[in-house]
């Protein structure tokens, strides 16, 4: 009896314990899913406050805005030199809008209540033109507007361009690379691997000069070249900036040899005894293991050529520009229209964040890699 | 059967040839007419001329309507404006160095200043083509060319140089009960204002500052000591050149740039501006202040006036900013000056060396004349609000908004400040300047920042104003030869 009394103790301690280890990995759950809610919030908000800030016109910049702030109307006092000024308003498409004949000039300091004097138009059809003037002049302009000759749409489309045509091209010429290095087991390869490396020590800011003239003394070889917004001139200034970004780097080379390096010769070997040639061998062996190092280089080249300045701002004309040359034509020294600068840093990021998006799982993989290896 | 198989040996000599190639290729193929004497831009083409035309950034799209005129009087022509700023000045300029060449270009961004070593880089203005010269009102043809002693100019302006005022919202200034233009009459009121707007924005909620001063390099460098210092009676125009020339030392116990930085101190411990104003931004936190209405009052030049008004801040566009003359008299001054910096004859518009060679070259010169034209330049001069010294065929009624409140009634007996007199003379700055040393940092050193340290250490209490003049008179010595000169050129006046 005793024992049975002390059996069922100990069966009732045991489930006490077992309902107190669910409890408490329930506890542990909550605790995490609410750790990293909070982690999550704080890394979504900078996002979330750049995109209000997108809506808040400079006179409100002083403030933080957790919300749009109220929209006011454009008033009629406003001197249109100051409107161009500080917020990029084209006076050529705001004529046009307003049927304001193309040749009359429009002086700095008219305000809008005298241009709608002059011109006689009414006073509301001015106001709604300028509706919403307040609150999306940012995107506006940034969505309609030109800088440089240049409008958002097309830099965007030519970031993405050379982003990927540079990233493809990479790891194409990257694998071929490796292919060609892989092993490391002769002299020749290891010169010419150290000569890869040989980069990493060289910056890219004082080469870029030599760099620029040589491609112009290549370019103009090229009829066409030299006539301004000629499709010869921005495609060659477009290839000149993919040319520059695939060319083998220190960190592909390094990459793809090594995993190459570590793909047994025998594979290669049974291929050949199989029938295979070299370049089939790249192509339907070699290419399929490499999924993990194509998808490292990914992740760290994409953002990279997708936020480059420098080259694309010295090779390619304003009209002819990318992203962040765009959206810095719109900066002035002494005076920023905020609206606009925070639309287009926020719109940059969209792009990057749809492909990270969908390719999430390779990414993680990437990185990945090799982590368990030791 | 033959074996086809690239050998890795084989793979790795035909890229290592192909790249050889590919870098021999533009040398073998013949070397191209060097990039000035051919610039891409400029490629003739029958129907139409296109002019690559640099413009102010924040001017961009006003300098856009001012040239549509030149346009439409001028078929065939068209001016594509584009404009650079302080961030992307250098990535421009290694373009330039690339062979890039526009047809007209600003210094500003550039920082470039017309002088022995750099001047062969532009067009000299006087052989070209060119009709208004005797429009300016001083002698603008010969002003740099005397100053250095070669030929030139090389670069041209029309207007009168920055000045700095006061500038403030005057409905918080009517809730703070102050009315600096009844009050505000001699340096101590300035003093005395400055400590009541204070202790009222202290204790005023929604207002953070009444004076939210913050840092800018080239102001504390260039407009600020020549300006602030005018309040004193030794401390003219005059006596700060003189230490530029070498006639007097930076750090001389009756050194006249001891009041700028006295002045700052003050301010500092007073409680006037922020203890952590070497620190503050210029746009970011001044400005944007000003504009949103948390502050009142800033000392500026033209530009915030505008900016408020564009911004659409509703004390702005309903016509309540007002300022008042920088430097009121001090004891003992009896003028209250108002300094403007002299006008720009060692930088502002410019045509590059090479532009001559292009077939252009005489629709460039179209587009400068236009450019100094009675025609051009009042609109000009309605886009940045400034005062063009220049003599004009038709009245005209400058409208900016520090010119139609302050600048306008400079020396007007029936206006609100009948004692006010310009000081427009010639800098220490300019006068000094053929005798800098090249890649020296100059007396303030603000082209690197470099005034923000000993100004941070003087707020800091780590150093005191006979250190920063100490600061003044060792960087001068390090950054400039030949002076004191007895055979200084004289240059023209400016008038009024």
């Amino acid at each position: 009896m005793t024992s049975q009394v002390q059996t069922l103790e100990a069966l009732q301690a045991q489930r006490t314990s077992i309902w107190t280890l669910s409890k408490r990995r329930l506890a542990l759950r909550i605790f995490g899913i609410a750790v990293m809610l909070i982690y999550s919030a704080f890394t979504i908000f900078p996002f979330y406050i750049l995109f209000v800030r997108t809506f808040v016109a400079t006179a409100d910049a002083g403030e933080l805005h957790l919300w749009l702030p109220k929209a006011r109307p454009v008033d009629m006092n406003t001197e249109v030199g100051n409107l161009s000024v500080f917020y990029n308003l084209d006076l050529k498409e705001m004529k046009q809008a307003l049927g304001i004949p193309k040749g009359k000039f429009l002086g700095a300091r008219e305000t809008l209540a005298e241009i709608a004097k002059k011109y006689n138009i009414p006073e509301e059809r001015i106001k709604s033109y300028f509706e919403g003037f307040y609150l999306f002049n940012g995107w506006q302009t940034l969505l309609f507007g030109q800088a440089g000759g240049s409008n958002f749409w097309a830099a965007l489309i030519r970031t993405i361009l050379i982003a990927f045509v540079s990233l493809g091209i990479l790891i194409v010429l990257s694998i071929l690379t490796g292919y060609g290095l892989a092993g490391l087991r002769r002299r020749d390869q290891m010169y010419v691997y150290n000569l890869y490396l040989l980069q990493m020590v060289i910056p890219a800011m004082l080469i870029i000069l030599p760099q620029y003239q040589m491609f112009q003394w290549f370019f103009k070889l090229f009829p066409g070249y030299d006539v301004q917004n000629s499709f010869m001139r921005h495609a060659l200034q477009l290839l000149a900036v993919i040319l520059i970004n695939i060319k083998g780097t220190a960190l592909s080379t390094m990459i793809f040899v090594s995993a190459i390096s570590g793909i047994p010769r025998d594979l290669e070997e049974s291929a050949m005894l199989d029938g295979a040639g070299r370049w089939q061998y790249i192509r339907h062996i070699l290419f399929p293991l490499l999924k993990v190092p194509i998808v490292s280089l990914t992740v760290i080249q994409l953002p990279l050529f997708y936020n480059q300045f420098l080259e694309p701002y010295v090779y390619l004309d304003p009209a002819n520009t990318t992203l962040l040359p765009f959206i810095a034509n719109t900066a002035g020294q002494f005076s920023t229209n905020f609206q606009v600068i925070y639309s287009g840093v926020f719109a940059s990021i969209l792009p990057l964040l749809v492909v990270y998006l969908i390719f999430r799982r390779f990414f993680v993989e990437g990185v990945m890699a090799g982590a368990i290896k030791g | 059967m033959e074996n086809k198989n690239l050998s890795r040996r084989d793979f790795l000599r035909i890229s290592a040839m192909t790249a050889a190639g590919l870098a021999v290729a533009p040398y073998v193929m013949g070397s191209p007419a060097p990039a000035q004497a051919a610039p891409a831009k400029f490629a003739p083409k029958a129907e139409e001329v296109v002019l690559d035309v640099m413009s102010l950034a924040e001017y961009e799209k006003a300098y856009q309507e001012v040239w549509s005129v030149f346009e439409e009087e001028n078929p065939g022509i068209k001016v594509n404006v584009f404009s650079i700023n302080e961030d992307t000045a250098a990535a421009y300029e290694a373009k330039v160095a690339g062979g890039y060449l526009a047809a007209i270009e600003l210094t500003q961004e550039m920082q470039i200043f017309f002088k022995k070593d750099n001047y062969l880089m532009a067009v000299d203005l006087s052989t070209v083509d060119f009709q208004w010269w005797d429009r300016w009102t001083y002698d603008v043809k010969n002003a740099w060319p005397k100053l250095f002693g070669l030929p030139g100019p090389r670069s041209l302006d029309v207007f009168q140089g920055y000045v700095i005022t006061w500038q403030y919202n005057a409905e918080l200034m009517e809730k703070a009960g102050l009315d600096p233009h009844r009050d505000v009459k001699t340096w101590a009121d300035l003093e005395k204002w400055l400590d009541e707007g204070t202790a009222w924005a202290k204790a005023t909620e929604g207002v953070e500052w009444f004076w939210n001063q913050s840092w800018h390099n080239w102001v504390f460098g260039i407009p600020y000591p020549d300006h602030m210092t005018l309040a004193y009676k030794d401390a003219t125009r005059q006596d700060l050149a003189d230490c530029w020339l070498g006639k007097r030392k930076f750090n001389d116990p009756d050194s006249p740039y001891r009041y700028f930085f006295e002045f700052w101190l003050k301010a500092k411990d007073k409680g006037w501006i922020p203890d952590n104003m070497p620190s503050r931004l210029w746009e970011g936190d001044m400005e944007a202040s000003y504009i949103a209405g948390k502050s009142v009052m800033m000392l500026h030049g033209p530009w915030v006036w505008d900016k408020a008004m564009a911004a659409g801040s509703p004390f702005a566009t309903a016509g309540h900013q007002e300022g008042l003359p920088a430097t009121p008299p001090a004891d003992g001054q009896e003028v209250w000056l108002q300094a403007a910096l002299p006008p720009n004859i060692d930088n502002q518009w410019f045509m590059r060396e090479g532009v001559q060679k292009l077939p252009i070259w005489p629709q460039i010169v179209q587009a400068w004349n236009w450019f100094w034209s009675p025609e051009a330049v009042p609109m000009k001069a309605q886009v940045e609000g400034r005062v063009p010294l220049y003599k004009l065929d038709e009245p005209f009624e400058l409208k900016g908004w520090q010119y139609v409140k302050v600048l306008k009634w400079i020396g007007d007996k029936e206006g609100p400040w009948p004692n006010t007199k310009f000081e427009q003379g010639w800098t220490g700055v300019v006068l000094s300047s053929p005798y800098r040393k090249k890649g020296s940092k100059g007396v303030f050193d603000w082209e690197s920042n470099g005034n923000n340290i000993y100004f941070t250490d003087l707020f800091a209490g780590k150093i005191t104003v006979q250190d920063c003049l100490d600061i003044l008179q060792k960087n001068w010595e390090e950054s400039f030869e030949g002076l004191p000169d007895p055979n200084l050129p004289t240059l023209p006046e400016v008038p009024g």
